[in-house]
C-alpha cells in the first residue's frame, strides 16, 4: 500500500506527495500529458524533439543540467505516444533546486536557435543509431502504419521520418510549448523521506505564480478493427529471418486490456509460456518468440515476435502462432496457468515498489490515467480475470485482422 | 499571493556530508560460506544473490563461462527445465544468472512469503545442474542465433576488437564466434561448474524483507563444499597502442572505443582521478557530452567509464557517431584530454563533479538491493567499512592541481588503444 497526498495548486498544477522512509535521496518527476498521439501528422517526431529542447535552458536558467548537477542531482526524460516524463533525483537537503529549475521551464522555455540547431542533430543521430543502423530496427516504423490507418498512433514517438524533425521551425517548437507545457497539463510527484507540509510550501513557492494555461482534452480518432489480414515483407541483409504479429487490442481503461494483457502472458511471457515451450523448445520453429501488449492508453496492440530457425519459413511461423491462438480460444487456460500470470502481476507490483523514483513514476502514471489512487489497486483487475475471460479474448483475437510484418534475409 | 522571489540566483546547497555504508561483517555463515545482509523488515521481497569466483576470465575455452551460466537453469536436481521456469514464473519470482569477467552470479528475487517453495529450487540450480543434452542444444541454437544477430552491430564488432587489442593474450581478452559453442560439449560444462562454482570460495548477499528466514532455509539446503580457490593469471597483458578500424560496408553510425590503462582504488591517486575521468567523460554534464554531443551534434551519446577488474583496471571512452564524423570526433576526444593534461580545472566546474560525485554515491544507498550490490563490489575489491567515507572526504580536499597530475601522469594519448568500425574512416563534413 502506497500513500501519499494529492493536491492541486490554484493554476492547476497537481502535485502528489509520498514520503518514502528509506531513502537519503528525493525523486521529482513531472509528467505533462503529451505525447506522440498529439503530433501534427505532417510534425511528427516532435514531442520527442521537444523533450531535448527541455534542457536547453528556461528563462531565468541558462542551462538545466549544470546547476542539478552542483546540487548532486541527476536527471533523464522519456517520451512515448501518450506522454513526455522528466525525472531527477538529488539529495533531499536540495530539493529547492529541483525545483527551482523545473518550475522555470514550466514558466518559460529560453528558445535558443543554437539549442534547436543542436539537438536536431542529436535526434538524428539517435534516430540513426536507433531505428536504421540496427538489424530489425525499422519494425516500428513499419508496423505501426500498418495497424493504425487513423489513429495517430501509426507514427512512432521518433516520427514518421527524419526530414520531420530536420524541417521543424522555431516557431512550431514555440507553440508546442505554449499548447502543452502548462501547470494544467502537468502531474508533479515527489517522493523521498520528506515532510507533505514543507514540499507544499516549496511546490507553493516555485510553482504558484505560474501562469494555469489551457488544460488539453485530446480527442483521438478510434481504429476501426479490421476483419482483414495485412502483411509487409521487408528484404534485408539479417542473419536470420523474423516475423511479428500485431492485433489492434482495447484500450488502456477497459476491462478487456487487463485480460488481453493475461493472454498476452499465457502465450508469450516467459519461459514457460506456451509459445516458449511449443514453438522453441518441441517445434524448434523459433529461436526466439515471445508476447506482450504496446500498454498505451488509447487502443494498443497486442504483440507476438518471433525469429525464425534456419530454414523455417514465414508460413510456417505464421501457421504455428495461429494454431496456439486458436487452442486458447477453443480451450481455457488451465488454473493453474491463469494463477501464474497472476502472480506475477503482483510480484512485479512489489518489485516496482522498491524504489523513490519508480514509486513517483508510477503515482504520476495512474494519476495521468485518472485517479493515482489505482497505483494501489489495479492489480484488483487481474484477479478479476477468469480463465474464460482469456479465452474470449483469444477468440475475438482470431476474428480479428493480423497485422504482419517479415523480414526475409537477403539471398535466401 | 504573490511572492517576492529570485528566480535568476540558484538556492543555496548543502553538501553530503555522511553516508551510512552498510556493514561488511557477515552476518551469519553457511558451510563456512560468508553471509552478508542488508535487511528491511518492511519490504515485500527478498534478494538473494550467490557469487563464485566464475567469469569469462577463468574459461579455458571462449564462451564456455557464458554457457555454463546460462545452463544452470536448464535442468538442475530434481527439476527439469520446464519445471523451474513453471515453478519460478508460478510465484512470481526472477532467478537470473550472470556472468562477468571475473565474478559469476545467481539470483533469486521474490516475494518474502514464496521462500520456502524457491530456495530449494535455487539450491538446485547452484549445487546441481544436470546440463541435459536436450536443453544445451536447444541453448546453442538459440543462443548462436541472438549472437549472429549481435555480431551485425557496430558496437558489438567494434567491442570485440577493442577487446583483442587491448587485452591480447591475457584471461580477460573476449575472443569467441558462433562457432565456438560447437566446441564446447556437456563434459566442459560440468568441469568448469566443478572448479568455478564451489560454495567455499562464494559470497552470499540477502536483502529485503525477511532476512533470517532466508538464512535458516539456505542453511537446510545447501551441501558444503570443498574450497578451492580458483583463479587464473592475468597472462600476457600489453595493450596494442594502435588504431585498428573494421570495415562494415552500409553502416550510417561508426562505433568508437578508445581505451587506456586505469589505477586500482586503493591508489593514492585514485580519487581524483576518478573525478578527472568523471570530468572528461563520466557524466551528462561532461566535456566530452559536451563538447561532441551538445555543441556539434555528432552522436546520440558518448561517455567514459573506468572497468575496475579484479587484477586490472582501465578507461573507455566509447560512442556512436554519424559516419561522416568519425575522424572529427576521434580529433575531438584527443582535443579535450590535452585540455584535461594542460589547462588548469575551474573551480566552478571542478566543484560542481564534485558534487555530482557526491550525490551519484548517496543514491547507490537508495534501498536494500543496491546497498547489497555495493556490498558486493567492497568486498570483490578489498575495500575496507571506512572507503566511501574516506572517498568522500578525499573527493572534496582535490584540487586543480591534483587533477592536472593524475591527467598527465594517467591519461595519456601516446597510450590510447582505438577501434573503430564502420563504414569510412576519414572526415567528409
Amino acid at each position: 500500500m502506497i500513500e501519499y497526498e494529492r493536491f492541486v495548486l490554484e493554476n492547476g498544477l497537481t502535485l502528489i506527495v509520498h514520503k518514502d522512509r528509506n531513502t537519503p535521496i528525493v525523486s521529482v518527476n513531472t509528467l505533462y500529458k503529451v505525447g506522440a498521439r498529439d503530433e501534427n501528422p505532417d510534425k511528427t517526431g516532435f514531442a520527442h524533439l521537444f523533450e531535448h529542447l527541455m534542457f536547453s535552458g528556461s528563462k531565468n536558467v541558462a542551462d538545466f543540467d549544470t546547476p542539478l548537477q552542483r546540487a548532486g542531482g541527476q536527471n533523464n526524460a522519456f517520451t512515448n505516444n501518450d506522454f513526455t516524463n522528466y525525472y531527477v533525483t538529488l539529495p533531499k537537503e536540495n530539493l529547492d533546486t529541483a525545483l527551482w529549475l523545473e518550475s522555470d521551464r514550466m514558466l518559460e522555455l529560453g528558445f535558443s536557435p543554437e539549442g534547436l540547431e543542436v539537438q536536431r542533430k542529436v535526434v538524428i543521430e539517435e534516430f540513426t543509431q536507433r531505428y536504421l543502423n540496427q538489424p530489425y530496427g525499422e519494425l516500428w516504423l513499419t508496423l505501426r502504419p500498418m495497424a493504425y490507418k487513423v489513429h495517430p498512433y501509426q507514427w512512432a514517438t521518433i516520427g514518421k521520418s527524419i526530414a520531420h524533425i530536420e524541417e521543424a521551425t522555431m516557431d512550431d517548437v514555440k507553440s508546442f510549448y505554449n499548447r502543452y507545457y502548462s501547470p494544467s497539463n502537468a502531474i508533479l510527484t515527489i517522493a523521498g523521506n520528506v515532510d507533505s507540509e514543507l514540499i507544499l510550501d516549496r511546490v507553493n513557492h516555485w510553482y504558484g505564480d505560474i501562469p494555469s494555461g489551457n488544460s488539453v482534452n485530446g480527442s483521438y480518432p478510434t481504429e476501426a478493427i479490421k476483419a482483414e489480414d495485412e502483411c509487409e515483407v521487408l528484404i534485408r541483409d539479417v542473419p536470420q529471418g523474423a516475423i511479428y504479429m500485431a492485433w489492434l487490442m482495447s484500450n488502456r481503461r477497459e476491462m478487456d486490456y487487463y485480460k488481453f494483457d493475461l493472454l498476452s502472458d499465457v502465450l508469450g511471457n516467459g519461459k514457460s509460456s506456451r509459445l516458449y515451450r511449443k514453438l522453441i523448445v518441441e517445434k524448434e520453429i523459433f529461436t526466439q518468440v515471445s508476447a506482450y501488449i504496446t500498454g498505451s492508453i488509447d487502443q494498443g496492440l497486442l504483440v507476438v515476435s518471433g525469429m525464425l530457425s534456419e530454414g523455417v519459413d514465414h508460413n510456417e511461423a505464421r501457421e504455428a502462432v495461429l494454431d496456439q491462438l486458436a487452442q486458447l480460444a477453443k480451450d481455457p487456460p488451465s488454473e493453474r496457468e491463469l494463477t501464474k500470470v497472476k502472480n506475477k502481476v503482483l510480484a512485479q507490483k512489489a518489485l516496482s515498489e522498491t524504489g523513490a523514483l519508480s514509486k513517483a513514476m508510477n503515482l504520476s502514471y495512474y494519476e495521468m490515467l485518472g485517479d493515482a489512487s489505482a497505483i494501489n489497486s489495479f492489480q484488483d483487475n487481474y484477479m478479476k480475470v477468469s480463465a474464460e475471460d482469456v479465452q474470449a479474448m483469444a477468440k475475438k483475437l482470431i476474428e480479428r485482422g493480423v497485422n504482419e510484418l517479415r523480414y526475409e534475409k537477403r539471398n535466401g | 499571493m504573490k511572492r517576492e522571489m529570485d528566480r535568476t540566483t540558484a538556492p543555496a546547497i548543502e553538501k553530503v556530508k555522511e553516508l551510512s555504508v552498510p556493514s561488511l561483517e557477515p552476518r551469519d555463515q553457511i558451510n563456512g560460506t560468508p553471509v552478508f545482509v542488508v535487511e528491511d523488515e518492511a519490504e515485500e521481497l527478498n534478494k538473494i544473490e550467490v557469487v563464485f569466483p566464475a567469469g569469462s576470465g577463468e574459461e579455458l575455452k571462449p564462451l564456455l563461462a557464458t554457457a555454463t551460466s546460462s545452463m544452470l537453469t536448464e535442468g538442475a536436481g530434481e527439476y527439469s527445465a520446464n519445471q523451474i521456469s513453471e515453478l519460478k514464473d508460478y510465484y512470481g519470482a526472477k532467478i537470473q544468472t550472470g556472468v562477468g569477467k571475473d565474478l559469476a552470479s545467481v539470483t533469486l528475487v521474490c516475494l518474502k512469503s514464496n521462500l520456502e517453495e524457491l530456495i530449494p529450487i535455487f539450491v538446485a540450480i547452484i549445487q546441481k545442474p544436470a546440463f541435459p543434452e536436450k536443453e544445451f542444444e536447444s541453448y546453442k541454437r538459440r543462443t548462436k542465433a541472438s549472437l549472429k544477430v549481435n555480431l551485425e552491430k557496430v558496437e558489438i564488432i567494434c567491442r570485440l576488437v577493442f577487446s583483442e587489442l587491448f587485452f591480447g593474450d591475457s584471461k580477460y581478452a573476449e575472443r569467441f564466434a558462433p562457432e565456438d559453442f560447437d566446441k564446447i560439449d556437456q563434459t566442459d560444462l560440468e568441469a568448469f561448474h566443478n572448479e568455478n562454482y564451489r560454495l567455499k570460495d562464494a559470497r552470499i548477499f540477502i536483502s529485503g524483507g525477511d532476512v533470517n528466514k532466508a538464512i535458516a532455509l539456505l542453511k537446510q539446503a545447501l551441501k558444503a563444499g570443498e574450497g578451492n580457490v580458483f583463479s587464473k593469471a592475468v597472462g600476457n597483458f600489453s595493450p596494442k597502442q594502435e588504431v585498428k578500424f573494421v570495415r562494415k560496408d552500409g553502416a550510417l553510425q561508426s562505433a568508437i572505443r578508445v581505451g587506456f590503462p586505469a589505477i586500482a582504488r586503493h591508489n593514492e591517486d585514485y580519487p581524483a582521478f576518478y573525478i578527472a575521468n568523471t570530468i572528461l567523460g563520466g557524466y551528462f554534464g561532461s566535456r566530452l557530452m559536451q563538447n561532441i554531443r551538445e555543441d556539434k551534434g555528432y552522436t546520440y551519446g558518448i561517455g567514459s567509464s573506468i572497468n575496475q577488474l579484479k587484477d586490472l583496471a582501465y578507461v573507455v571512452i566509447s560512442t556512436q557517431v554519424g559516419a561522416k564524423h568519425t575522424d572529427a570526433t576521434l580529433k575531438e576526444i584527443h582535443y579535450e584530454v590535452n585540455r584535461l593534461r594542460n589547462e588548469s580545472v575551474p573551480v566552478e566546474e571542478l566543484e560542481l563533479v564534485k558534487n555530482y560525485t557526491a550525490g551519484g554515491l548517496l543514491r547507490s544507498f537508495d534501498g536494500t538491493f543496491s546497498q547489497a550490490s555495493l556490498l558486493n563490489t567492497m568486498l570483490m575489491h578489498g575495500l575496507s567499512q571506512s572507503y566511501y567515507e574516506q572517498f568522500l572526504k578525499k573527493i572534496y580536499a582535490i584540487s586543480p592541481a591534483d587533477i592536472l597530475m593524475v591527467a598527465q601522469k594517467y591519461f595519456d594519448p601516446e597510450k590510447f588503444t582505438i577501434a573503430i568500425v564502420g563504414e569510412g574512416f576519414s572526415d567528409n563534413d
